[in-house]
């Protein structure tokens, strides 16, 4: 059975009488512990996909399956990462996770809450920023605790919504291979939906690539890496520069069609 | 003489006067204020108009800013800020006791207002306790509601769109207005305060509090849906302390209306209170405990800000 089946799923949004489409009859299925990329250029539709995941949007029509049952609305199964603005700024980094460990286990103290929240911010390296609040960290330092806060609350589903899309080349790099590296130390294996716009992050992260053009999913690339995974020596093998030209294409051919096809000189 | 030694002497010569030129005017500077205590304190014990009255409360009063002063010796602005207080207190002494046929239950000597705090300080307390109680009730009822029903029709866009403008409406009219038909109508007079006081806040309160939910930034929302919160924590944890930053910065002008709709209240109907005090002396002609109301409500409305302050400092920490 499929962890997650996208079965003929529609959106459409009335913006004041206008209608808009955002996502077109799309079909695709995650198996469990799968780690899988969403990948396409902006407007492709990749957001609306993950708040219809996460459960913030429901499908204008079609089927949305979690484990084979139809899921409606946000759940505890399910734990998302956006770009921007995950954590409360009210709260300190360890009160974040504390806050969040709460809320997906009720019977929890807020001293055991507290222990548990400081041993995440650890595995993320910030055992020393457990009392700074958001403004006083950096975004990727803001955006390691919202993993760990994430991770905390114990999901099934991670789903990531260009996670590092507003840190810096050096930076992401960084928190890429922490990702790779907490996810490992995970008990149990989560399934991952990804969104990025990044080509390379794609391929050094995920098991299977989904590239999204016209509002549905347009290719589909199996990623052939062993784990755990070297960024070296991926960036040097044949593979890689294959899947990254084959993906590229795929880019570009949405931006000619965009842009008047064939006749268009560049 | 070498020329290094010569052009030594000169830098010399010339750092040393400019620094002494800076040092000279920061020591006027500094002496100023001292120089006006000097002198006032002279002023006090030259014989004038007014000997009956006795000068401990005045000279308490003074004692107290001049330690006040020399703790903090370093701050340019308290310096400043004695000075013009001190040069006002010379211009009140001297027009008062020290000028000719002066008319002292008209203008009082400052002696003669600061004695009142000592003599009549069981009225005083008794004032600022029931003044305190009204604005109290009226403020935490205004307060509470105003998050509680604000937060409800922020979140709810029917609501919003349907009681806001009302609420535009309705704000505007100076509470003020209502006070004499607010004491007519309601049963007795603490009631009526107390409601006026709590209409002086609660629009500013709720308008704010509604405008703010109303445009929380949608990012921090979807994060909160997708942590499942439940609909108590939604409000406690993301809502309410959404807001707080801006209650905050609207306390103290909420404050300050509410001080001046229930002193104005207390002149119309109450039989204690700090505005009853000043208007129950004012038909007397005892311009003396006027004077010293006015500088208690004065030094009561800044206690409260200064609370407020510190207060928000405490509570809000994240930014």
């Amino acid at each position: 059975m499929h962890k997650i089946e996208i079965s003929d799923v529609s959106l459409t949004y009335d913006d004041d009488g206008v209608i808009y489409n955002a996502l077109d009859r799309m079909n695709f299925s995650v198996e469990p512990g799968e780690f899988v990329s969403i990948i396409g250029s902006s407007g492709c539709g990749k957001s609306s996909t993950l708040s219809i995941l996460a459960g913030l949007r429901e499908p204008t029509s079609g089927r949305y399956l979690i484990d084979g049952e139809v899921s409606h609305g946000t759940g505890r199964n399910r734990g998302v990462v956006f770009q921007h603005y995950s954590l409360f700024p009210w709260m300190t980094a360890e009160e974040n996770i504390a806050f969040g460990i709460r809320q997906a286990f009720p019977d929890t103290t807020q001293k055991e809450a507290a222990e548990i929240a400081r041993e995440y911010l650890e595995k993320v390296g910030l055992a020393e920023f457990e009392d700074k609040y958001p403004y006083q960290m950096s975004g990727g330092m803001q955006q390691r605790t919202a993993i760990a806060r994430t991770l905390a609350m114990q999901p099934e589903i991670l789903l990531l919504d260009e996670p590092f899309g507003a840190i810096d080349a050096r930076n992401r790099i960084l928190l890429q291979d922490l990702l790779l590296e907490v996810l490992g130390k995970e008990k149990q294996q989560k399934t991952i939906v990804f969104v990025t716009h990044d080509i390379d992050e794609a391929i050094l992260l995920s098991d299977r690539i989904l590239f999204m053009d016209k509002k549905q999913i347009s290719e589909e690339f199996i990623v052939p890496f062993d784990r755990p995974r070297n960024r070296e020596k991926i960036f040097q093998s044949q593979e890689y520069i294959q899947m990254r030209q084959a993906l590229l294409s795929c880019f570009f051919r949405g931006i000619r069609e965009k842009i008047g096809g064939e006749e268009v000189v560049l | 003489m070498t020329t290094a030694a010569l052009q030594e002497k000169k830098g010399i010569a010339l750092s040393w006067s400019a620094a002494e030129v800076m040092k000279a005017m920061r020591t006027i500077q500094w002496f100023i204020p001292h120089i006006l205590f000097a002198a006032l304190l002279a002023l006090v014990f030259t014989p004038g108009a007014d000997e009956a009255t006795p000068v401990g409360p005045f000279l308490a009063i003074l004692a107290i800013s001049e330690a006040a002063l020399l703790l903090n010796r370093h701050s340019r602005p308290l310096s400043d800020v004695m000075t013009i207080l001190y040069l006002l207190f010379i211009v009140w002494e001297i027009g008062t006791t020290k000028a000719e046929d002066v008319n002292l239950l008209l203008y009082p000597s400052p002696a003669k207002v600061f004695a009142i705090f000592a003599s009549d300080w069981q009225k005083i307390l008794e004032g600022i306790r029931s003044s305190m109680y009204l604005l109290g009730v009226g403020f935490t009822a205004a307060l509470v509601l105003g998050v509680l029903l604000g937060i409800v029709t922020g979140s709810v866009p029917r609501l919003r769109d349907s009681l806001l403008p009302l609420a535009k409406v309705v704000s505007p009219i100076p509470p003020i207005i209502y006070t004499p038909y607010a004491v007519a109508v309601l049963p007795t007079f603490e009631i009526a305060s107390i409601f006026v006081i709590f209409s002086s806040i609660f629009w500013q309160i709720y308008i704010q509090v509604a405008l703010s939910v109303a445009n929380i930034d949608q990012k921090l929302l979807d994060s909160a849906k997708t942590m499942n919160l439940s609909a108590a924590a939604m409000f406690f944890h993301v809502l309410w302390p959404y807001c707080l930053p801006n209650i905050m910065k609207t306390l103290p002008l909420s404050v300050a209306n509410a001080f001046m709709v229930l002193t104005a209240a207390e002149m119309i109907g109450a039989t204690s209170g700090l505005g009853y005090f000043v208007r129950y002396y004012a038909d007397f002609a005892d311009y003396t405990r006027v004077i010293a109301g006015i500088f208690l409500i004065g030094i009561v409305v800044s206690a409260l800000n200064y609370g407020i302050a510190e207060l928000e400092r405490k509570v809000v920490r994240w930014h």
